[in-house]
């Protein structure tokens, strides 16, 4: 029945382009949110996606979502939209471990709920590791505080204040209650949404020109704000992270096809053209976050996921100016597609949020942080290498294919190498800038400076003849778990230290199952090709 | 390659460099794993500031130092090699000097406060006399075992026998009657038995809370507490209060003569029909309203004295709302009222706690409780070591002592353990030894005390507490701020305003504000905005990080040098890089 409902509110705008166009308009309203004055869109789809899991939720968009949400609230309460996944907590609450979604009633009946949130967040409050049930009532607490301050308008800062331009009131607030004009902002936002709920496009309408004259007077934005409402609206539809992921892929497969079936030349033209649409893509989706907030990408693990991929496309492109090797092709295609599809699906918070007060410092910020994250770029390409090399050596490709190969994965890591120690430096170049010293033994820089003795330590090992080309490519794999570690390990398992503005919990067994499966991948390969190679060096 | 001692050949080999390559990038793992389970603290005093870390950095030098020694005379294809060796020597030369001669401190001020002491790590037992310092010992790297120190004092050695160091006491306070005195007031001492629990020797007293006990303990399922009354106020005091839930009072919107005033007794009982036809019927009522975690209800603990009634009103046209008023906070209205053409409010309404309580109360010299519980009040004098039933479960009060002229005394206790969230400070348990015996006069001494006591004729000073170091400057906080972003409690930036005395320097006197990426440099110590802490009584702290750090200039040398040097290794000669026979460099094995 419920879906039904959905199903047709749905129809009923596609049926409508008079109410594409309001809706468009209802997008771009100004709201405040998390310290940043953004687009009613984008807090739409962030709090669809922090309760249905879904930025569109059923056949909704985040924007109807938003606006279903402040319809009567009794019926609201009874719709099945919550997103819980965790099975301990499902059958803590009673709850069907089958379904996946369930509604704001079946939550408010627990009789202990508000003791268990407690519990969760004291656990917190003391850093204790939570466990992925504790996450989940964590989520849980989050979904019903948003529905809530949406429904009560807690959360719904959209009435421009008359002092301050930077600040809007929420709609429930006292001051906004008390003030006729004001009231007449929340009155005509209550009919968009009374519209939209009861099907009526006329009422909809009028809501929204009500409301965007009452506006017009009391928020001035200037021209650029405006292009960047526009863009992020924009940013959020498009998503070009997607579509260049997809191009990426693309690129993938014809130079994999190129490779397996066919000396076409073509093929490897339109390798090259996907593969540059899809850096466009990226570079473009790059430029607009920085254009939309106003600062570097790189202040969370999503955007440094993000402009990691960017690097390494950017090295490569460097690299192979002028050049075209097949192989480092297919290294390149897959580091970039798979990067960028694993920071869509896994659960990082990719929203456009604003910085932690020890990161306002563009300059620095630019340098260092870029430094390093263009760093893991190189090392990952090394490490997508080390695999192909490793495939390659197991399928007997031509010697001299696997040599060239090798030469490769070596320029990625003395490229890696450099960025890192540089990245490394400069990083305590700013700490001495912001904080008075050069080198505090600060875990992500301790662990930076790991990754780096690890890397060289296989270069002089080299060197010294200890090991040979196997040697480095098996190693280089044990040392990209380091920069995993750097990277991910100290925010997320170590969890101390002055780097603190990214910390977070989660995603830790995925962590060690790369350990597991990195450190297998070098071992058995190891075996079976120092195996493999014996009886070549008898005969030879 | 030069013909070297197989010692050398040995310090400044590969095989060297790749063992410390491993070993210190294993041993610093470790580092970050005992960071992450015991803190920065631990792990600066167990690993990066022990002397033998230092000694695997040293190991670092050496080995790179004769590596690059045993090339000279150098070829032109060793550009790279030495730049970046050399680099790195440059580096760890200025790391060594920083460490020697480096100062780190916090520096802590209230606004407006002007300060040059900073704190460094260390706690510190210190004996002075006259500003002399005599002895010095930092008791974090104390062993728990006697040991007795010597120091000098007039030309006579004296000896001074640490017994135990705690890393937490606890402040107690006992009572004892005096007649003197302006600051004596009244304190009792009881216990608390019952089947479930027990609490024995607790005082309740009526001095300052913030210094000693507080004169109502608070035990979740009841109050004890302790009150001075005159005579009359007494038998008020043992009688029930009366209750009343108010009266609502209904009025047409604009016009000032109520339409209805309503009993709340009233309408629990009936639906109350209003003149123009509406109907107005009885919902909730909540003596102790609050909102908790947006759900209306009664406060379980009685804190808020709120009382608030919920109605429906039901309109002629059949239109029905809800209608929610608190007492205290008329105004308050709820945003989905949707029936706006009346006004209510709330008046009169003296709810009555129905929490069990005990009082022990004190009038002209004698002594009488009052205990409520669900079962009713319960009344009478209070007898020492007489047992009263307090009606909650089956607990029993017993008064233990009763001064009606305490003076408190302060009591240390030293700890074991950590006692859950109570506030304890470090102490130590001292003797000062008489000259040519084994025995002395034993002392106690809590972090941040100072206790001043004579040896012969001559005053000495035993202080114990952080280490301090003085600034050849003072440092003055005028202004702290904490900025937020708009419409949040998430900080984006914390700012001090200090003003920089220095009679040394010219100009004499300058002011900066320091805040994140912008620090302040005065003779080569650096201070940066670390932390800040805003009292309860709206004082702000601002506290600075100050370094002292002469290696920088090296270090950034060293930087540039190896990085140079890298990149020269790994590009500018391809012939090196590609060829992979390393038998050139296995020479040097």
């Amino acid at each position: 029945m419920r879906s039904l409902i959905v199903l047709l509110s749905a129809l009923f705008f596609l049926s409508c382009p008079q109410a594409q166009s309001v809706m468009d308009t209802i997008k771009r309203y100004p709201i405040l949110d998390q310290g940043r004055i953004k687009p009613l869109n984008t807090f739409a789809r962030e709090s669809a996606y922090e309760i249905t899991g879904r930025e569109n939720p059923f056949t909704m968009t985040g924007i109807e979502f938003l606006l279903m949400l402040l319809d009567n609230p009794d019926k609201v309460t009874l719709h099945n939209f919550i997103r819980l996944d965790n099975a301990e907590l499902k059958t803590e609450f009673g709850f069907p471990v089958k379904e996946k979604y369930f509604n704001f009633q079946q939550f408010l009946k627990q009789p202990n709920l508000s003791s268990l949130f407690d519990q969760v967040r004291e656990k917190g409050n003391r850093k204790e590791k939570l466990s992925p049930r504790d996450e989940a009532v964590r989520k849980v607490e989050h979904s019903l505080h948003l529905i809530s301050g949406i429904m009560s308008g807690e959360l719904l800062a959209i009435i421009p204040d008359k002092t301050d331009p930077a600040k809007f009131l929420p709609l429930s607030s006292l001051e906004v209650r008390q003030d006729q004009e004001q009231m007449k902002l929340v009155s005509s936002f209550v009919k968009i949404a009374r519209g939209y709920n009861e099907k009526t496009p006329e009422l909809m309408l009028e809501g929204t020109n009500e409301f965007s004259s009452s506006l017009s007077g009391k928020w001035n934005p200037s021209p650029k704000q405006i292009s960047q409402f526009d863009q992020e609206v924009f940013y959020l539809d498009f998503k070009p992270y997607r579509k260049a992921a997809l191009f990426y892929g693309f690129s993938l497969l014809l130079i994999g096809f190129f490779l397996q079936f066919t000396t076409q030349s073509m093929l490897k033209t339109m390798a090259q053209a996907c593969f540059w649409v899809g850096f466009m893509l990226h570079t473009y989706a790059l430029g607009l976050r920085v254009y939309i907030l106003d600062r570097p990408p790189v202040s969370n693990m999503y955007e440094s996921v993000v402009f990691m991929a960017w690097a390494a496309a950017l090295i490569f492109l460097i690299t192979q100016w002028r050049r075209f090797d097949s192989i480092y092709h297919l290294s390149a295609s897959l580091c970039g597609c798979l990067t960028l599809v694993m920071a869509d699906l896994l659960p990082m918070n990719s929203s456009l949020g604003v910085l932690e007060a020890v990161l306002r410092s563009n300059y620095w910020l630019i340098i260092h942080v870029m430094t390093i994250v263009a760093s893991y770029g190189a090392y990952t390409l090394a490490a997508v290498l080390a695999h192909i090399y490793i495939i390659m050596s197991m399928t007997s490709r031509s010697p001299q294919t696997i040599k060239s190969t090798f030469k490769l994965l070596l320029n990625s890591i003395y490229v890696g190498s450099v960025l890192l120690v540089a990245g490394l430096i400069l990083g305590g170049v700013w700490a001495n800038e912001s904080w008075g010293r050069f080198w505090g033994w600060d875990p992500k820089e301790t662990w930076s400076l790991i990754t780096f003795l690890g890397y060289m330590a296989v270069l002089h090992a080299r060197k010294a003849g200890k090991i040979r080309e196997l040697g480095v490519v098996l190693w280089s794999l044990i040392c990209y778990i380091l920069v995993i570690m750097t990277w991910y390990g100290v925010n997320y398992i170590i969890g101390a230290g002055l780097h603190s503005y990214g910390f977070g919990s989660g995603g830790t067994h995925w962590f060690w199952l790369f350990v597991v499966v990195e450190s297998s991948i070098a071992l058995i390969s190891g075996w079976i090709l120092t195996r493999k190679k014996k009886p070549q060096a008898i005969a030879s | 390659m030069r013909k070297a001692h197989p010692i050398t050949r040995l310090l400044g080999s590969l095989n060297l460099a790749i063992f410390t390559l491993v070993f210190l990038a294993a041993l610093l793992a470790v580092a970050t794993w005992i960071e992450g389970q015991h803190g920065t603290r631990n792990a600066n005093l167990w690993i990066y500031k022990t002397a033998w870390f230092d000694s695997v950095l040293m190991l670092v030098f050496i080995n790179i130092f004769f590596a690059t020694w045993l090339r000279y005379p150098f070829k032109k294809h060793q550009t790279g090699f030495v730049f970046t060796h050399v680099g790195i020597l440059t580096i760890l030369l200025g790391a060594f000097w920083t460490r020697q001669v480096g100062q780190e401190g916090m520096l802590s001020m209230f606004e407006g406060e002007r300060g040059n002491a900073i704190v460094q790590d260390g706690t510190i037992l210190q004996v002075t006399s006259r500003g002399q310092k005599l002895l010095e010992l930092d008791t974090d790297h104390y062993e728990d075992k006697d040991r007795v120190l010597n120091f000098s004092l007039a030309s006579s050695q004296e000896r001074i026998r640490i017994l135990k160091v705690s890393a937490h006491s606890e402040d107690g306070y006992r009572y004892t009657e005096s007649k003197i005195g302006i600051r004596n007031m009244p304190a009792v001492r009881f216990s608390l038995t019952g089947s479930m629990s027990q609490m024995k020797d607790q005082w309740l007293s009526l001095h300052n809370p913030k210094v000693t006990n507080p004169a109502v303990l608070n035990l979740g399922v009841a109050t004890i507490s302790l009150e001075k009354l005159e005579a009359e106020e007494l038998a008020q005091s043992f009688t029930v209060p009366s209750e009343s839930m108010g009266t609502l009072i209904i009025r047409k919107q604009d016009t000032s003569e109520p339409l209805a005033r309503i009993s709340i007794r009233d309408l629990q009982k009936d639906a109350v029909l209003l003149a123009d036809g509406s109907r107005i019927e009885f919902m909730d009522y909540y003596p102790f309203a609050t909102v908790q975690q947006n759900v209306l209800m009664n406060d379980p603990e009685e804190r808020f004295v709120n009382p608030a009634v919920r109605v429906k009103i039901t309109t002629k046209e059949q239109k029905e709302d809800i209608i929610l008023r608190f007492q205290r906070i008329p105004d308050f209205k709820s945003s989905r009222e949707t029936i706006t053409d009346y006004s209510f409010e709330l008046l009169d309404a003296e709810p009555v706690s129905k929490r069990a309580a005990l009082k022990v109360i004190l009038s002209d010299g004698k002594w009488y409780f009052v205990s409520q519980s669900r079962s009713g009040i319960n009344t009478g004098e209070l007898q020492i070591g007489q047992a009263i039933p307090t009606g909650w479960m089956d607990f029993q009060f017993t008064l233990e002592e009763a001064i009606e002229q305490a003076r408190p005394e302060k009591s240390i206790r030293m700890l074991t353990k950590t006692p859950g969230l109570k506030s304890v400070r470090p102490a130590v348990r001292f003797e000062l030894l008489e000259p040519g015996s084994d025995k002395g006069v034993e002392y106690l001494i809590q972090y941040g005390d100072e206790i001043p006591t004579l040896i012969g004729d001559l005053p000495i000073t035993v202080t114990y507490g952080p280490r301090l170091l003085y600034l050849p400057f003072s440092v003055t906080l005028n202004d702290f701020r904490k900025i937020d972003y708009p419409g949040t409690t998430r900080a984006m930036s914390y700012e001090s305003d200090v003003t920089v005395t220095d009679p040394g320097s010219s100009p004499s006197q300058f002011d900066k504000t320091i805040k994140m990426n912008h620090i302040l440099i005065h003779r080569n110590w650096k201070f940066y905005q670390a932390d800040f802490e805003i009292l309860d009584d709206g004082r702000e702290i601002s506290r600075l990080q100050v370094g002292y750090d002469p290696g920088t200039p090296l270090i950034y040398l060293g930087s540039i040098v190896m990085i140079f040097g890298i990149c020269l290794m790994f590009w500018m000669s391809p012939k090196r890089t590609q060829n992979t026979d390393p038998s050139e460099e296995s020479c040097a094995v």
